[in-house]
């Protein structure tokens, strides 16, 4: 992660989100890996969180979003919907098709 | 003596030249295709000015709000700079269109040039709308200058961008300081241009991940050699840390005391700025956020190849207190014959500039995700 969603909170973001998984505080969450990632463009809307491969975009997450990411999105499989949405269409397909690729 | 009409009396006519400017540096406008030119405007963050000496007070909505003469003409300085770099990069980038690698890199260089356009077109709106017939002669001027004849106000969009090597450094680099910039607008106690900012910050978004992607897929394919791939960052990197402005700017302390334009993510700190290290503080974090970008693309650097690095930030500048030392790429002062010799070494020269050409016809010296995908 860089150093713009750095001062907007991402390093809390990675810590709870890895601390949430590591501790087995997520059911169902054994294949899910956390990794950083250096820049998604979206600085103004950071700290992104792209959960693949559902293709879910996280915009403006803040540290107490990493629960509700986990306890949602991860065990219920249910977005969390006022999160999305902030970034432009384009600019998500434009990763997931990277991912996709298995350039990343 | 000469009596010379300016032409942009109205929007429209200024959208009548914007037309003329495309069909003079050759912009095939078929391949922008039904992509409507528009003025986009966001809700304000704040109906008050967030810092400066009106700090508190109801933001400009017209320019007959604003208190003072001096800030409307800085205004208007600022909007005409940010428009002429919008320009600027098409005309820089124009070139490429027809050596694009596949289909994948044309849209997305199409996109780029495009969202270019509009939010060129968005800063000759505010100039138009706003500034009355200086504000109109200003905006006629946008679409007048010429990077190929090296008349844009800043000096990185005067530079040449020769290849698609350079294209995904400049959209890496040069418009990572777009976003600094749009940013530092986006908070300005002209409403009218702190509106303009977030759709404009939406858009470069996508340049930037072109920029990035681009670099790191050139990496992973492994044919270009990184000695040249530095030789392209020497290149852009050192005129983007330019494109922050003087070190210790009067101009920058004024823009911060009439609130016109902020710190990078002004909304952040607290309290007031070191009034005389506004652009340094900004073009330092610039640098930290470029080298996190170096050090994440180094991680796909072949091993029998020498890793990227950043050039000093003391190297090849033409503002600033560094201006005319002859610092090396590694921060080394040099004579001014080991500097020649020295610039010869580490800029792209006219062999590295072809070599990157003739790859550019050839598959494989840069991954293509639509392929990738496929397999």
């Amino acid at each position: 992660m860089n150093v713009d969603c750095r001062v907007r909170g991402a390093t809390q973001v990675m810590d709870r989100l890895q601390a949430r998984l590591s501790s087995g505080g997520c059911a169902g969450c054994e294949n899910v890996e956390v990794q950083p990632y250096m820049c998604f463009g979206g600085c103004h809307d950071g700290p992104n969180v792209v959960v693949y491969p559902d293709r879910v975009w996280y915009s403006g997450v803040q540290v107490g979003d990493a629960d509700t990411i986990v306890d949602q999105h991860l065990q219920k499989g249910e977005k969390v919907e006022a999160l999305t949405g902030k970034v432009e269409k384009d600019l998500e397909e434009m990763i997931y098709q990277l991912l996709d690729s298995g350039i990343y | 003596m000469l009596i010379k009409k300016g032409r942009v009396q109205t929007f429209d006519d200024w959208a009548d030249v914007f037309k003329e400017w495309r069909e003079d540096i050759g912009y095939p406008t078929e391949l922008i295709g039904e992509y409507h030119f528009e003025t986009k405007l966001s809700e304000l963050e704040s109906d008050e000015v967030e810092f400066g000496h009106f700090a508190g007070k109801p933001k400009w909505e017209k320019v007959i709000d604003i208190p003072d003469q001096r800030i409307r003409d800085s205004l208007v300085h600022l909007i005409e700079y940010q428009g002429d770099t919008e320009f600027a990069s098409v005309e820089q980038q124009r070139n490429l269109i027809e050596r694009a690698p596949n289909q994948y890199d044309l849209d997305a260089l199409i996109r780029v040039n495009r969202e270019e356009m509009r939010h060129g077109w968005q800063m000759a709106y505010l100039l138009v709308t706003y500034f009355g017939d200086e504000g109109k002669r200003r905006s006629q001027r946008l679409l007048e200058r010429r990077a190929n004849e090296h008349s844009r106000l800043l000096g990185s969009f005067n530079e040449p961008v020769c290849n698609w090597m350079d294209f995904f450094t400049y959209t890496s680099f040069i418009d990572r300081d777009g976003k600094y910039q749009l940013n530092m607008l986006s908070r300005s106690a002209f409403a009218p241009l702190a509106q303009s900012m977030r759709p404009m910050l939406q858009e470069e978004a996508f340049h930037l991940l072109t920029g990035s992607t681009g670099l790191m897929r050139i990496i992973k394919a492994g044919v270009i050699p990184t000695t040249i791939i530095q030789k392209h960052f020497n290149k852009w990197i050192s005129t983007a840390y330019d494109l922050f402005g003087q070190d210790h700017s009067s101009t920058a302390q004024w823009s911060y005391l009439w609130g016109v334009k902020g710190r990078y993510d002004e909304h952040l700190f607290d309290g007031p700025p070191d009034m005389d290290m506004i652009n340094d503080v900004s073009r330092k974090q610039y640098y930290k956020e470029v080298s996190a970008i170096v050090d994440s693309l180094n991680k796909s650097v072949k091993p029998d190849q020498p890793k990227l690095k950043m050039p000093d930030i003391r190297f090849n500048r033409s503002i600033g207190e560094h201006v005319g030392k002859l610092y090396s790429v590694d921060g080394e002062l040099l004579s001014p014959e080991a500097h020649a010799t020295h610039l010869k070494e580490v800029m792209p020269s006219e062999e590295d500039i072809q070599f990157v050409i003739n790859l550019e016809k050839e598959k494989d010296w840069i991954v293509d995700p639509r392929q990738t995908a496929a397999r």
